[in-house]
Order: structure tokens, then C-alpha cells, then sequence
């Protein structure tokens, strides 16, 4: 009797608005502070300190010395860095409606393939799974003009050769294809798993209606799939603007400097010329634009909902 | 009937015309890697190797020390991606499903951190490690990637496709936070998962920005190290031969991985979202 | 779901298990013999020591028989490899210093004046001039391991850019070895009378030209250009003698003697398309393992007679910062005695050991050595490249390569392209 009386006033307590409250703080706040605590430590003192260099003429080897704001008046003046910045929003926003396009259009069908999908995956994803950096020394020789193989394609085919690396817009698309090559696995992992939790149900019900495929696409399962689609957009977009290891492989930012992204700048600037001053300047300058260009992509999205 | 089969047909096609032309390079690197430095040049190149040989893979264990490089690598990701994984879906979690003040803000800060290159942070890390005495340690190596800006929002991003109406249930059932999270939200997000996981394994298997700065002992160098430096050689020279072997040899393990974990997602596809 | 949870924790434990252990045998790389000997006459060879180096790795370079003879010598030394890609080891070195982490001995290439310039490395003067070696560098090796007229490095395992040939094209096209930039030319034009492709017809060319600095230095020197004047205060690119070199290796691709550089330079050589190819002797593995029939020799000569290039090799240099200097130098000193250089496969500095029976026996087997004596020859008139490492301006270079890109693949003007990227480097001296 009394063991049963005290289970149930046990079970009012532990139901009761402000013990629940107090458990719940806790358990937020306790996964809470360790993230935040790691992301300051980690990410933002180098962040901080990065802005504080931004004021200094530094090259790693002597004492940062204070220059007010030189470096600022420098980025203003520079060619070079506007040139960088132009190559970069080129290839960015070429690269992010193509790639995630591809990706998309492959997991649909992918999705509603009946056999075979494992296979078909693994395929595609195998190609994002190759260090980038060995894929753009294939590449590389792929696109050789005199000797590469995609030129020998071609020209079995009664094609022209075409000179891959050594015209500027060319080098360029050769750029956004490793680009689309190497992400189009990691985009469609990540567009399986949105299409994956849709409910099947409302697909059963909209053919039963006699829907045809065009008009689920864009009235189920888009929709649907939107908070996947802002996530990958923005960050596809982050990772473009990032664009370093393919150019530093490929052209070298060749030819003359026509594929020259900001970041490469900014290594060469902070690492071969000794101005981490001025590098500094430059990777505040990519972050901001970053966050400007996300903030835009998330505000139009979610205008466009109902 | 026979314009569904049709449809699925030219669909399927169009899927292998288009898969061939994806794994061409891949299918040309495993093909080169059994051919010599000076054969894989040849137009028209070999696919099929006319003397296969095991050279460069020797090469590359040899020379490269790729064995080792593998063993770390192995060890390294293990690591990281256990305690990463962990964190970022249970905090993936919580910013999805509860409230708190300064949510937005909190918010606001993580995303942020996704944006900033995260290769400037990294001297400054550095000299943190280093007084921490943790370089070339396989802690110092994954230190700065146990939190994911990326993962946690990503997991927030299908947390929301649980529904509130199960957390509450499982509530008034008499289930605490963890219970909840345990028994309730982790079956709900197991493609999320392991999306996560593989996503979490090909970055820190080739990451090297990280790994070249805190790790100078031969015996730690992890294997996107290694395959880096064939590339970048002792000299002027690459060997593009040793390089391509070195590279298959990297992309295996992932692979495997890959082909292992896939399967839930067809798990989860034959399921549908909401049981009872 | 429970599955999922329990492997990752098992996974996880594991891993920190190993990761722990790892680390604790890894970790302790710096132990000592610690053996007290009474009997030998210094006493810092008693101490137990450890000499660190920034290089590629334990056995690049033959540094490991070095470290062999020198271990004979002090046996309580440990040395420590701090291991980089050659691509990353000036950042490596960069990032040690600034955390204030200095090894003793550095594996260098161009980049020991810039360094030096802000004290990073050692004077070496001093020690370097009673070393044996010092009188047998030649003038281009030397020019590349001094900052004024002090010496902060040591050239090793000098190599230089040679004229690999192509046997069977050349046999076929009825042409002798080229001596001359002129015989290229000639070169060039009976390809294009004959119409010559390869056997699975591709184009032809006769040679290449680079977009690297240290590479068309053979181009333009032999061809009385030059590239900074004497006192290394500004940049002569745009002379007249240099505007007309430069032009000159541009003719060749605008008539099609040598392709548009992209790169893929090593491709074409090895698959065939190129009669012959400046390069050095890294190539030559490659070559025969594609089983070209091929030649070397000297790089050609210019229209006066003269044939330069760009001295090559690595560079040793010690930290100013170092700990341990003396033994440093004692490192060092071994890797260029006459012992070490005959034993070693690669590390030749001294011309004189070219000469060497044992040596040229060894390379006689492995068919190097045809193209180690052009080397020697070529090696008796290089000079130092500048412009692949103005310490007093790096991005110098980049700015030249982008004239030369411009050159060679745009093929603009020379005259208004050089005048325009001096004008820019010189501006910051």
C-alpha cells in the first residue's frame, strides 16, 4: 500500500513543471557549455588573433611590428587581390548550381532506382573519396594538351584538341569539373539521406491521385527536401570560395593568374612573401564575404516559403 | 507496364553512361598503379596493363612507409570520428528540440565558426598544443576537429524531421533527457548518422593542413601525409606511378567503409518515417 | 539503434586505447645511450647529444650513411628527422622558427638569403674555409650559397639542366645531336617539312621552353641575356640583349618548335612527342623505364658560343639558433669528405669525384653515366638563378613567371610584357 502510494506521488514530482525545467537546464546546459567553451578556444582566440595581426607586419620570423593600417590601404590599391576575388565568385558560383544540380538529379533517380542502387553509390562516391590532392595531379594529366589522355578521347572521336590548361576561361572549367568530379559523391550522400526521410506515404497517395513525376518533384518532394537543399547550398558555397588545393596542382593560378583564388592568394601572401599582416586582412575579408553571401542565400529561401 | 519498364530502362542507362564516365580517372588510376613510371604515358594508354606489376605498391610501402602511415591514419580517424559523431548529434540534438536563452545567439556563433577557413587557426593552435606538450600525439592530431561546427547543424537540420509529438510520449512515459535521446531520437537519425560518419571519415582520413603542422616524427605521420609527399617528392621529380598506388591505397579503407555503412540507408528507406 | 550506439563507444575506447599506448613508445625518441667513457679527448663527445635536421627524410639524400659515419664517431649522438614534403619544408622550417622550436640543420633550396637576411641561419664562413671542399666549388656554386660574401649555405648534390635526346627521332629525321639553339631550330623545321608524328601520331616537337625560372635560365643566358645586374639591386630583364633572349625562346613556339608549357612537359618526353628535352637527371628513371632510346649532353649553345644554366641541388644550412653547432658542423663536414661522396649514389658535390673510377663503374651499370659526365661539363658554367628566390622581394618570382606565361602562352610582346614586370619588381627594391 504504501509503496504504491509513494510510486505514483514519485512519478507527480518528477512530472512537474520545475523539477522538469531544472533536469531539462541541465541537460541542455551541460551539452551546451563544452561546445561553446571548445569553439572559443579553438576557433575563436585563433580568430581573435588573427584580426590582431591584420595591424601588424609580420613574417614569422621577427617580432610583429605595429602598422596601424597599412595593410588595409594596401588591399584597396591591390589588382591582384581583386583579381583573385573576381576568379573566385567565377568559380563559385558557377560550381555550386552545377554541382548540386548534378547531385540532386542523380539521387532522385537513384533513389527510385530498384536494384542496383549500392552499387551505383559506391560508384559515384568513390570518386569523392580520392584525396583531392592526387586528383588534381590526375587531372592534370588528363587535361595535357599535347599528351593528355581527354584530348586523345576527343580526337579519336574527329574532335579538335582542345588547349585545356593553357587558355584562361578553359583552365578555368577545368577548375569547376574537378570541382563537380570530386563533390558530386559527397552532395549526394548527403541529398539520400533528406530524400530518405520523406514520408513514402505521401508519395503512395499523390500517385494514387495520378500525379505525374514532375509534379511530385516539385510539389512533394523539393519542398520536402528544402532544409537539406539550404544546408548543402551554403555549405557548397563555403567550400568554393575556399578553392586552394585543385589551383595550387592544376595551374598554379596560371595562366597568368587567371585562376588564382583568394585563398591561394592569401597562402602565397602569408607563407612565400612574408606578410601574414596582410594575409591575415585577406582571410577576414573571405570570411565576411562568406558570411554576407549565406546570410543572403538563407534570407532568399526562406522569403520564398509559404 | 511496358512504358514503366521502358522508363526504368532508359533511366538505368542514362545512370551507367554516366557512373563510366565518373570512374574513368578512378579506373585509370588503379589501372596505372600496376603500370611503370614511363608506361602510363604512352598514348593510347593501356587500360589493361601489358606487364602488371606489383612495383609501385612496393614503392610506396618502402619509400613512403605507407604501412605505417595506414596504421595511423586507422588509429587517428577512429578516434575522431567517435568522440566527433557523439558530440555533434547529441548537441545537434539539443539545439534542435529544446529551448534556452540566447539560443539564437549561440546559434548564430556555431554556424559562424563554419565560415571561418579554418586554416588560419591553425598557427595560433599550434602554439597552444605545443605548450600543452601534445604535438605528435594522436590527441594533438585530432584536438582541434572534436567539435564540428558542421556536424552539429547538420544533425540539427534532420533532428527536425522527428516529430515533437514522439519526445513528448516518451515523456510522459517517464523517460529523462537521456532516455529520450537514447531510445527515441537516435533510431530516428540513424541515416543522419551515418551520413555523418562518412562524411566525418573522408575528412579527417585526408586531411593533412592539421596534420603537417603538429606532426614532424616520421613514425606518426598519418597517410594523406604520406601520399602528399610522393606527390611533392624528394625533389623536382613526382612519381606519378608511386603516387597513383598510394592514392588506391588511401581511398580502400573509406571504400570499405562506405560499401558497409550504405546499408543503412537502405534500411531506413524501407521504413517509413512515422510508425504508429 | 543500440547496435550503432555500442559500436562507437567500443570503437571509440579502442581507439584511445591505442592511441595512448602509441603514444607512449612514440613518444620518447630522444633517449640516450648515456655511456661514460674516460678515453676520448673532447669532452662534449661523452655528453649524450641530439642533432636535429629539417629534411625529407631518414634516408634522402644518403643522409643516412652520414649519419652512420658520424655515429662512428660520436656513438652517444641520437639524431632526430624532422620529416616534410620537399614542396613544405621551407613552411616547415618557417613555422619551427616562429614557434621558436629551432632544429640545428636545415635541408634548404633558394631560400637560405631570405632566411639568412633575418637571421634565421648561421655565418658559415669561418668553419667552411678549412674545410677541403671550399676550394673545389666552382663559381656557381658558390654564387648560390652566399649573401654578400658571406657564406650561410652549402650547395650539395649539384645537378643542373641537360639536354636529354631523343635517339630514334632524331635518327629519323637524319639529324645530328644538336649543339646549337640553331640546330633546334633546324630541328623544328624538318619536323614540320616532314610532316613527322610518332607512331601512334601524335605532333612532334623539338624541344620545350618553361615558365620556370630556374629552368629558362638555360634559355636566356646562353643567349647573352641576363636577369639582375651585379649587385643584385635591380632586374635586368628588360635589357635589350634580355628582351631579345626572351624573344627569342618565344619564336620557338610561335613556329611550333616547342609546345605551349602546361605543364605536362614529362608526358610528352616520355610518350615520345618530344625530339629533344631540357631537363636534368631526375628524368632519366622514368625515361628508361618507358624505354626511350636516349642521349644526353650538354645544353646547346647560343649564338655566341655560350652555354649557362642554373645552378641546382639542395642547399645545407645551420640555425643560427641552433643548440648544437660544433656538432653541427661536424654533420655537415662528413657529408662532404671524399669518403662519404663516393659511397653516397647521390650526394656528388665536388666536380673532381666525377672522375672517380669506383664511381663511374657504378654508374656505368646503372646508365647513368653518360649523362653524369655531361653533367659535369655543364656544371663548369652555371650560374645562380636569382629570380627563383629574390629574398629582397619573393613575390618577384611570381610576378616574373606571370611575364613569362604571357610570353609563352599568350605570346604577347616581349619588349612591352619584360618592361612591365620590371618596372613592378624593381619598384620594391
Amino acid at each position: 500500500m504504501n509503496v504504491l502510494i509513494s510510486k505514483y506521488r514519485k512519478r507527480k514530482i518528477l512530472n512537474t513543471r520545475n523539477y522538469r525545467k531544472i533536469q531539462d537546464g541541465i541537460f541542455v546546459w551541460s551539452i551546451v557549455i563544452p561546445a561553446m567553451a571548445f569553439f572559443t578556444l579553438f576557433i575563436y582566440y585563433p580568430f581573435f588573433k588573427n584580426i590582431y595581426y591584420v595591424f601588424m607586419d609580420y613574417n614569422y620570423i621577427k617580432e610583429p611590428t605595429y602598422v596601424g593600417l597599412r595593410n588595409i590601404k594596401m588591399l584597396f590599391a591591390d589588382t591582384y587581390a581583386f583579381n583573385a576575388l573576381k576568379n573566385t565568385f567565377l568559380i563559385t558560383f558557377v560550381s555550386v548550381p552545377l554541382v548540386l544540380g548534378v547531385s540532386l538529379g542523380l539521387s532522385i533517380l537513384l533513389f527510385n532506382l530498384k536494384k542496383f542502387q549500392g552499387v551505383f553509390r559506391s560508384a559515384i562516391f568513390s570518386t569523392y573519396l580520392v584525396p583531392l590532392v592526387v586528383a588534381s595531379i590526375i587531372f592534370k594529366l588528363l587535361f595535357g594538351t599535347e599528351s593528355g589522355l581527354i584530348n586523345s578521347l576527343l580526337q579519336s572521336i574527329g574532335l579538335n584538341k582542345v588547349n585545356w590548361l593553357t587558355n584562361p576561361a578553359l583552365a578555368t572549367l577545368c577548375i569547376i569539373i574537378i570541382n563537380l568530379w570530386n563533390g558530386t559523391g559527397y552532395y549526394m550522400v548527403i541529398f539520400l539521406a533528406g530524400l530518405s526521410n520523406i514520408d513514402t506515404q505521401i508519395y503512395e497517395s499523390a500517385k494514387v491521385d495520378g500525379a505525374d513525376p514532375f509534379r511530385i518533384f516539385y510539389y512533394i518532394t523539393l519542398p520536402s527536401l528544402k532544409p537539406t537543399l539550404i544546408f548543402a547550398a551554403v555549405f557548397a558555397t563555403i567550400t568554393y570560395l575556399r578553392t586552394f588545393v585543385t589551383v595550387e596542382i592544376l595551374t598554379e593560378g596560371g595562366p597568368y593568374r587567371s585562376t588564382e583564388t583568394i585563398i591561394k592568394y592569401m597562402f602565397d601572401q602569408g607563407f612565400k612573401y612574408g606578410n601574414v599582416g596582410y594575409a591575415s586582412l585577406l582571410a577576414l575579408v573571405v570570411f565576411m564575404l562568406t558570411l554576407i553571401i549565406s546570410i543572403i542565400q538563407i534570407k532568399l529561401t526562406r522569403s520564398a516559403d509559404d | 507496364m511496358f512504358k514503366k519498364n521502358l522508363k526504368n530502362f532508359i533511366i538505368l542507362i542514362f545512370l551507367i553512361i554516366i557512373t563510366t564516365i565518373y570512374i574513368l580517372p578512378v579506373f585509370w588510376m588503379i589501372s596505372a598503379s600496376f603500370q611503370g613510371q614511363g608506361e602510363i604515358f604512352k598514348m593510347p594508354f593501356s587500360w589493361i596493363p601489358s606487364n602488371p606489376s606489383l612495383d609501385n605498391y612496393q614503392y610506396s610501402i618502402d619509400v613512403g612507409g605507407l604501412a605505417k602511415a595506414m596504421k595511423v591514419s586507422i588509429i587517428a580517424s577512429a578516434l575522431m570520428i567517435g568522440i566527433q559523431v557523439s558530440l555533434s548529434t547529441i548537441t545537434g540534438y539539443v539545439f534542435c528540440k529544446y529551448k534556452f536563452r540566447f539560443k539564437n545567439i549561440i546559434l548564430i556563433f556555431v554556424l559562424m565558426t563554419v565560415m571561418i577557413p579554418i586554416e588560419i587557426t591553425f598557427l595560433p593552435l599550434f602554439d597552444l598544443i605545443r605548450t600543452l606538450k601534445l604535438t605528435n600525439t594522436y590527441i594533438g592530431l585530432v584536438l582541434p576537429f572534436l567539435y564540428s561546427g558542421f556536424g552539429i547543424i547538420y544533425i540539427m537540420q534532420f533532428s527536425k524531421y522527428i516529430p515533437d509529438s514522439i519526445l513528448e510520449a516518451a515523456r510522459i512515459d517517464g523517460c529523462g533527457n537521456i532516455k529520450t535521446f537514447i531510445y527515441v531520437a537516435l533510431p530516428m537519425l540513424k541515416s543522419a548518422i551515418s551520413g555523418l560518419i562518412i562524411l566525418a571519415f573522408t575528412f579527417i582520413w585526408s586531411e593533412f593542413a592539421w596534420a603537417r603542422i603538429i606532426i614532424t616524427k616520421d613514425s606518426l605521420r598519418p597517410l594523406s601525409i604520406v601520399v602528399t609527399h610522393l606527390s611533392k617528392g624528394v625533389d623536382n621529380y613526382v612519381n606519378y606511378a608511386g603516387l597513383v598506388a598510394a592514392g588506391v591505397m588511401m581511398m580502400g579503407p573509406i571504400l570499405v567503409v562506405f560499401m558497409l555503412f550504405q546499408k543503412n540507408f537502405i534500411k531506413s528507406v524501407m521504413s517509413s518515417g512515422v510508425k504508429g | 539503434m543500440n547496435k550503432i550506439l555500442k559500436i562507437l563507444i567500443i570503437v571509440t575506447l579502442l581507439a584511445s586505447m591505442l592511441a595512448g599506448c602509441a603514444t607512449k613508445d612514440v613518444g620518447d625518441a630522444t633517449g640516450s645511450n648515456g655511456n661514460e667513457e674516460t678515453t676520448t679527448t673532447q669532452d662534449e663527445t661523452n655528453d649524450a647529444f641530439t642533432l636535429r635536421i629539417s629534411t625529407t627524410g631518414p634516408t634522402d639524400d644518403n643522409i643516412d650513411i652520414a649519419e652512420r659515419i658520424f655515429k662512428e664517431k660520436y656513438p652517444n649522438a641520437t639524431i632526430e628527422y624532422i620529416v616534410s614534403p620537399w614542396g613544405e619544408t621551407r613552411e616547415k622550417q618557417l613555422i619551427l622558427t616562429s614557434m621558436g622550436d629551432i632544429p640545428d640543420i636545415a635541408k634548404t633550396g633558394g631560400w637560405v638569403q631570405e632566411f639568412y637576411k633575418e637571421g634565421v641561419f648561421d655565418n658559415l664562413t669561418d668553419e667552411v674555409m678549412t674545410w677541403d671542399i671550399y676550394d673545389k666549388f666552382t663559381p656557381g656554386q658558390l654564387e648560390r650559397m652566399v649573401y654578400g660574401d658571406e657564406i650561410c649555405a652549402l650547395n650539395y648534390n649539384t645537378n643542373t639542366i641537360l639536354l636529354l635526346y631523343n635517339k630514334d627521332i632524331l635518327a629519323e629525321l637524319g639529324v645530328d645531336v644538336p649543339k646549337s639553339f640553331e640546330d633546334l631550330e633546324k630541328i623544328g623545321e624538318q619536323i614540320k617539312e616532314k610532316s613527322y608524328t610518332n607512331l601512334s601520331g601524335n605532333k612532334v616537337f623539338a624541344t620545350n621552353v618553361s615558365t620556370h625560372p630556374w629552368e629558362i635560365g638555360a634559355w636566356i643566358w646562353s643567349n647573352d641575356g641576363v636577369f639582375m645586374d651585379e649587385a643584385l639591386s635591380k632586374t635586368l630583364i628588360n635589357t635589350p640583349e634580355s628582351i631579345k633572349a626572351h624573344a627569342y625562346a618565344q619564336s620557338f613556339v610561335k613556329n611550333e618548335y616547342a609546345p605551349m608549357p602546361d605543364g605536362t612537359m614529362d608526358q610528352m618526353w616520355l610518350n615520345g612527342q618530344l625530339a629533344t628535352y631540357l631537363t636534368g637527371e631526375w628524368s632519366l628513371p622514368s625515361t628508361f623505364d618507358a624505354g626511350i632510346n636516349v642521349g644526353v649532353t650538354t645544353v646547346p649553345v647560343g649564338k655566341s658560343g655560350k652555354t649557362i644554366t642554373s645552378t641546382g641541388g639542395a642547399d645545407w644550412a645551420v640555425f643560427a639558433g641552433a643548440e648544437n653547432k660544433k656538432m653541427a658542423y661536424e654533420f655537415l663536414k662528413i657529408m662532404y669528405s671524399e669518403e662519404f661522396q663516393i659511397q653516397a649514389d647521390r650526394g656528388v658535390t665536388d666536380l673532381e669525384i666525377y672522375n672517380n673510377s669506383e664511381k663511374q663503374a657504378f654508374w656505368k651499370e646503372s646508365g647513368l653515366l653518360e649523362a653524369k659526365m655531361a653533367q659535369q661539363e655543364q656544371l663548369k658554367y652555371t650560374k645562380y638563378q636569382y629570380m627563383d628566390g629574390p629574398y629582397k622581394y619573393p613575390e618577384g618570382r611570381s610576378i616574373y613567371v606571370e611575364a613569362l606565361e604571357r610570353l609563352f602562352i599568350n605570346l604577347e610582346d616581349s619588349e612591352t610584357i619584360l618592361n612591365e614586370a620590371a618596372e613592378k619588381i624593381n619598384a620594391n627594391y
